[in-house]
């Protein structure tokens, strides 16, 4: 099914694309962690509220990229090239794994850091890897559900979600900050109780797989059903 | 070549057919017909971009369902607008082109490149009208396929370049036959200077199929008028 350098050639395109809005967050996430250093305001539940932002911002890339690809007409010249769109759906789920690398890297520094400083836990590297693949695949599952809505939504959907959207990353905002406040006994017995860890391992895990899923099945659909030159964007 | 067994298409504000249509191998053919007579429709079904109709289509033999994307393989479209991403430049898009085209001649995409002068390191969103004409027909042509599908491909274009497109529409397709050209147009001329069979269409239906020859005599001597008089008719 997958046409080899008809994916690479696609993934190219996808990373391409995406990379240099990366960086520009990237960029002011440094720029803001170094203004909160110099006037002395770095906490670490701020810096988990930094890299949460940048985080956001890099799935939020690959959502406006479908949004201009609608606009532009790029999604009608996408689905004119000689190849399956399923395949055009894998390579931009791909992209949103690799491109949540960095995302993920930033969320479980940041973490880690918050934690440390609130002498929660002694972080092994293994704990850390793992929170690492875990905020990888979770930001890669949100831009996958992200891609997904986005191709099937017209514009004038899109408003609607910008709201929800907003909310949503409000509320997040708010459970994460509050999260960190959470007493450090509180957190040690519920990490110490036999069910826990395989339970939310399990949990996370079984939650990741099927928003990903979702996010390639929502994304595979959106494209198939998508007919160029018919399917007028309206605002 | 091409066959069309009561291809049917409906949308809420429009319906084509039920049409069938056999085209051969060699063969050039102008569409014409006023403004939502059909034309794309029928050149987006062929290449495949029009999924939802009723009837049988087949290019090359095989049915079109079963084809899926891989009639762009065989099928070279020059669409009414350059499809591709304005931040890309036209070296970028023949690039990225070429990876989905095992036929995709380098040298030969090249030399068209430059005999039509098309620069290479310009963005494609900074191209003139003519020259994303140009580009379309580059890639269309360069990975040499068995069918050329041409919606309005001299449209919005000054006279010389118009030319020089209706020369290579030409050179493309010989005379003698191999590739099976189909081009829409609204100018009458580009019909007489390329086409050598002629399918007019109005409101969704083939009202003739007429050979240039017999379009001619109808026209005493002049193709156009004889087209025109077809489409003004009651």
């Amino acid at each position: 099914m997958i046409d080899c350098p008809a994916f690479r050639a696609l993934l190219r395109l996808e990373l391409a694309r995406t990379l240099p809005q990366i960086s520009r967050t990237l960029g002011l996430a440094a720029v803001a962690a170094a203004a909160l250093a110099v006037f002395g305001g770095v906490t670490s539940s701020r810096l988990v509220l930094l890299m949460t932002f940048v985080a956001v911002s890099g799935t939020g890339a690959v959502f406006q990229n479908v949004i201009r690809d609608k606009l532009e007409g790029g999604l009608d010249f996408l689905v004119s090239l000689p190849v399956d769109r399923r395949v055009l759906a894998l390579s931009r789920a791909a992209a949103c794994g690799a491109l949540a690398v960095p995302a993920g890297a930033c969320l479980t520094a940041a973490g880690t850091m918050a934690l440390r400083a609130a002498n929660a836990h002694n972080f092994g590297a293994l704990t850390v890897a793992a929170a690492f693949v875990l905020a990888t695949a979770g930001m890669t599952a949100v831009a996958m559900l992200g891609m997904g809505l986005s191709l099937r939504l017209k514009v004038s959907h899109f408003a609607n979600l910008i709201v929800v959207g907003f909310l949503a990353g409000l509320g997040t905002l708010w459970l994460l900050s509050h999260a960190l406040h959470l007493s450090r006994e509180t957190l040690l017995a519920l990490a110490t109780t036999p069910w826990f860890l395989p339970a939310f391992i399990v949990a996370i895990t079984g939650l990741l797989v099927f928003a990903g899923w979702l996010g390639y099945y929502l994304a595979w659909t959106g494209l198939d059903r998508f007919s160029p030159g018919r399917d007028q964007v309206d605002w | 070549m091409i066959r069309l067994h009561h291809l049917d298409v409906r949308y809420p504000d429009f319906s084509l057919g039920p049409l069938s249509l056999r085209i051969g191998e060699g063969e050039r053919i102008a569409l014409v017909g006023p403004n939502g007579a059909g034309k794309s429709t029928v050149l987006r079904t062929i290449c495949g971009l029009n999924r939802d109709y009723r009837g049988e289509v087949s290019v090359g033999g095989e049915d079109l369902r079963r084809l899926g994307p891989r009639v762009r393989t065989l099928v070279g479209v020059l669409p009414e607008r350059l499809l591709g991403f304005g931040w890309m430049t036209a070296a970028d898009h023949m690039r990225f082109l070429a990876s989905f085209h095992s036929t995709w001649d380098v040298a030969y995409a090249e030399e068209l490149r430059e005999r039509l002068g098309v620069p290479s390191a310009t963005k494609l969103a900074n191209l003139s009208k003519g020259m994303q004409v140009k580009l379309s027909f580059v890639s269309a042509e360069a990975f040499r396929p068995r069918v050329l599908l041409l919606d309005e491909p001299t449209s919005g274009i000054d006279p010389v370049m118009r030319g020089e497109i209706l020369a290579l529409i030409a050179e493309c397709a010989p005379a003698a036959g191999g590739r099976t050209v189909i081009f829409s147009s609204h100018l009458l001329e580009d019909v007489e200077a390329v086409a050598r069979r002629v399918l007019i269409m109005r409101n969704g239906q083939l009202c003739g199929d007429l050979d240039v020859g017999d379009l001619a005599a109808e026209g005493d001597g002049s193709v156009p008028a004889a087209i025109y008089r077809r489409l003004t008719s009651d």
